[in-house]
């Protein structure tokens, strides 16, 4: 009989520790698939751009709260309010302009705006380190060994599970969340009825711009310092925690976000034949299994087709 | 002050052992890369000696040059048609440079600005002007092949110097070699640089990871003892892999303990998960064998979850303003006590706040406009010297041509202003190749309510092993 081999860390300290890891970088990745969500429940278009929106508005906050002395929060929320306008504009000019079914011109778009974004962020701000002050107090709720609770962690956990409740009021008790709705469900018959699309669909760009910003306004105290590199990799987990729990549902999308941040933090750590070095692999093969197996995600709907 | 003839002696041995095994041996993953970074401080210019007055390219009378210790360069070799006074107008040296302007380690991609600063402000060499012509490689070695090939194709280089990245760096090797065009002071300490007898045309200047890793070990052993406790981190490419190579040979034989090991994706956001699990060792020791963001991320996560250890940085990260000031600004006094092996004058470091270097530096960046604590363009202007001297020291002495400048790189003896005093800059080709070999242990000394920080010396002992090392073939 084959026996694998396997040996999983037991301290229940470390243990505790990976799983507050864990929650505090993957309700981050949730936040951003979250931003993802938004966009792809209106338009079916991964937008590959979302990480470089929230980026900008990562980089604005620093310059409003470091380069001009303004208090963190303030410098956020003024983030937010722009790059919501900006992403509004940039749903006007450059993704308007294409033709909505075909999704491939779309998707190189973004990938132009990623570009483009980064670009433009380094020559604005230098690649220089720097650091982005919490929205949070420092200090621990508590601590035993080597596990921490720290208070930002812990108020980036609720502030992001805040942000998915407003989404859903925003959606389900609101009028331009109705018609975002219609527009997502259907969009010949959310004109039919006299919605309008493109009004709509820039409000969509808008919020996810907002959500992506407050993402990383949370996400990046966490990581220490700042670098225009820093929401590459973090995309590539709020994609697979899109993947994971369904790339039209917002619940789903924080919810798969903190079960990979998870799997990043305890899973790849905890097995000792998971080399630590593969933990962005570990996210591509969530991607993977979750298309293969459950195509919808845990809480995406499937698609049902008439015959 | 030197430190004892029994720790040199150890280190010497073991260096050599180590080197000698690293050109026999499978170094695969090494020999084909190493990431690297850069030195951080701050070089001289006051070393730019007297102008030189010779304009005759180098004699060549039947076209080699010994390079010492039996390595020769040939210039028969060349391809047809090969000039040694390419890229030599009559005001202007072109000198090339590929770096990571973008990517995880887009914060050395001030170097070359800082280089150029150090040549607009020095005087003309040869009646000519220095020019760095710089591209963005991303810190991806295929992107760095692309920039040289563009560059030899169109810029009209005469040499390239201190292309970053030891895989960078190992991609264009062979190319260059081949077309007889001198690469530089790679701005990495991959062992593999010093290679005359193979190499001719390539040469490395940082303290290598070898040597660093060894001289890890023996102050571990002597200032803690023998049984102290290690976790390590490293970068998961050939830079820290050369890292842990050689500081896993070393460790056992100096009654060092390893209790934990990880290695790091060099793009991910955070290494935050490594740390935590190298945390919960509670080694008394935790060696940072990564670069650029990791660095500070490494340190500000171990002392996020409370682990007091003596933490010991790579030299790459010794630049303050760079990683170590934003750290600071995100957790203030996290990296208060940090360790590293300094092998230059730190502009931060009150000790050198008269010293005549540092304060051109700082003068001549600051009229630049930069501020001289952040960024990397004081490690660029630091670099500078190095290409400077041996640029005046070909000239002088036999003229400038490519391959008199690799003749004066692997003969130099020399001070340069940006190193610690005591220490010396010489090479003899395959009997000595490696440029800078000592150094001093220093803390950074950046607690909670300070403004800025400064390298301090732990011994004030220079642990100088210079000449010791050979070269890589042995």
């Amino acid at each position: 009989m084959f026996l694998l081999a396997v040996s999983i860390d037991t301290d229940p300290e470390l243990l505790l520790a990976r799983v507050l890891d864990g929650l505090r970088f993957g309700s981050g990745y949730g936040a951003l698939a979250l931003a993802l969500v938004m966009i792809y429940k209106a338009t079916g278009v991964l937008n590959f751009a979302q990480g470089e929106l929230a980026l900008l508005g990562i980089y604005i906050a620093w310059a409003f709260s470091v380069g001009w002395g303004w208090p963190i929060i303030v410098a956020v929320i003024l983030a937010i309010f722009i790059t919501a306008t900006l992403a509004a504009g940039i749903e006007r000019t450059i993704i308007r302009p294409f033709d909505p079914s075909n999704h491939l011109p779309l998707v190189i778009v973004t990938l132009g705006l990623f570009l483009a974004i980064n670009s433009f962020v380094a020559v604005t701000w230098t690649t220089d380190l720097k650091a982005l002050p919490s929205m949070f107090p420092s200090g621990n709720v508590f601590a035993v060994g080597v596990a921490h609770l720290t208070w930002s962690g812990l108020g980036m956990f609720i502030t992001v599970f805040a942000m998915l409740g407003a989404v859903t009021l925003l959606l389900n008790r609101t009028k331009i969340g109705l018609a975002f709705r219609a527009v997502s469900s259907n969009i010949e018959s959310a004109e039919l009825v006299g919605i309008k699309v493109g009004q709509t669909l820039q409000f969509g760009w808008a919020l996810a711009a907002a959500i992506g910003t407050l993402a990383g306004a949370l996400l990046v105290p966490e990581l220490q310092v700042l670098d225009p590199n820093v929401m590459l990799s973090t995309l590539v987990f709020a994609f697979a925690g899109a993947a994971l729990g369904g790339l039209d549902s917002p619940k789903g999308a924080v919810i798969g976000g903190i079960l990979v941040g998870l799997i990043r933090n305890v899973v790849v750590q905890s097995v000792s034949f998971i080399p630590s070095e593969l933990s962005v692999g570990a996210a591509v093969f969530v991607i993977l299994l979750v298309l293969l197996v459950k195509p919808s995600g845990l809480f995406g709907s499937s698609k049902v087709v008439r015959v | 002050m030197k430190r004892s003839k029994r720790c040199l002696g150890l280190i010497a041995t073991a260096l050599a052992f180590t080197l000698i095994a690293a050109s026999c041996g499978d170094d695969g993953g090494e020999a084909s890369t190493a990431t690297t970074a850069a030195p951080a401080t701050t070089a001289d210019a006051g070393t730019t000696t007297a102008a030189p007055t010779t304009t005759e390219a180098a004699p060549v009378s039947d076209g080699t040059f010994d390079l010492g210790g039996g390595a020769v360069l040939d210039t028969n070799e060349c391809p047809s048609g090969w000039d040694d006074t390419q890229g030599l107008t009559d005001d202007e040296i072109r000198i090339g440079i590929s770096l990571p302007e973008s990517g995880a380690l887009a914060g050395f991609g001030t170097i070359a600005e800082g280089m150029q600063i150090f040549f607009d402000n020095a005087d003309p060499i040869d009646g000519r002007s220095v020019t760095i012509v710089s591209r963005d490689d991303g810190y991806e070695s295929g992107r760095t092949v692309t920039n040289v090939g563009e560059m030899i194709d169109t810029e009209n280089i005469f040499a390239f110097s201190h292309i970053l990245g030891s895989p960078n760096n190992l991609a264009v090797r062979d190319t260059l070699n081949e077309e007889c065009i001198p690469q530089l002071y790679n701005a990495t300490g991959l062992p593999n640089w010093g290679d005359p007898s193979n190499f001719p045309w390539t040469i490395g200047q940082l303290l290598n990871y070898s040597t660093e890793s060894l001289i890890w070990c023996d102050y571990f052993a002597s200032e803690f003892g023998e049984g102290t406790t290690v976790a390590a981190l490293y970068a998961n490419n050939d830079f820290g892999k050369s890292y842990q190579k050689f500081f896993e040979q070393c460790a056992p034989e100096l009654g060092l303990e390893i209790l934990a090991t990880e290695l790091h994706d060099p793009n991910a956001d955070t290494v935050q998960p490594e740390v935590t699990t190298l945390a919960a060792s509670g080694a008394d020791i935790f060696v940072v064998g990564t670069t650029g963001a990791s660095c500070p991320r490494a340190v500000g996560g171990a002392r996020g979850v409370g682990w007091g250890a003596t933490i010991m940085v790579s030299s790459t990260c010794q630049n303050i303003g760079l990683f170590w000031g934003p750290l600071h600004s995100q957790a203030a006094g996290a990296a208060h006590g940090i360790q590293i092996i300094s092998t230059t004058k730190d502009i931060g470091d009150p000790r050198w706040a008269d010293d005549p270097w540092v304060m051109k530096v700082r003068s001549e960046l600051e009229a630049a406009g930069i501020d001289p604590d952040a960024g990397a363009q004081q490690t660029g202007y630091a670099f500078a010297e190095q290409l400077d001297h041996v640029l005046r020291e070909a000239a002088a002495n036999g003229g400038l041509g490519r391959a008199n400048v690799m003749q004066a790189s692997w003969q130099q003896n020399w001070e340069a202003q940006n190193a610690l005093p005591g220490s010396t800059i010489q090479t003899d080709g395959a009997n000595d190749a490696y440029i800078v070999e000592a150094g001093e242990i220093s803390m950074l000394n950046l607690p909670p309510d300070a403004e800025a920080g400064s390298w301090v010396a732990v011994t004030g002992e220079l642990i100088d092993v210079e000449g010791d090392l050979g070269s890589f073939a042995g």
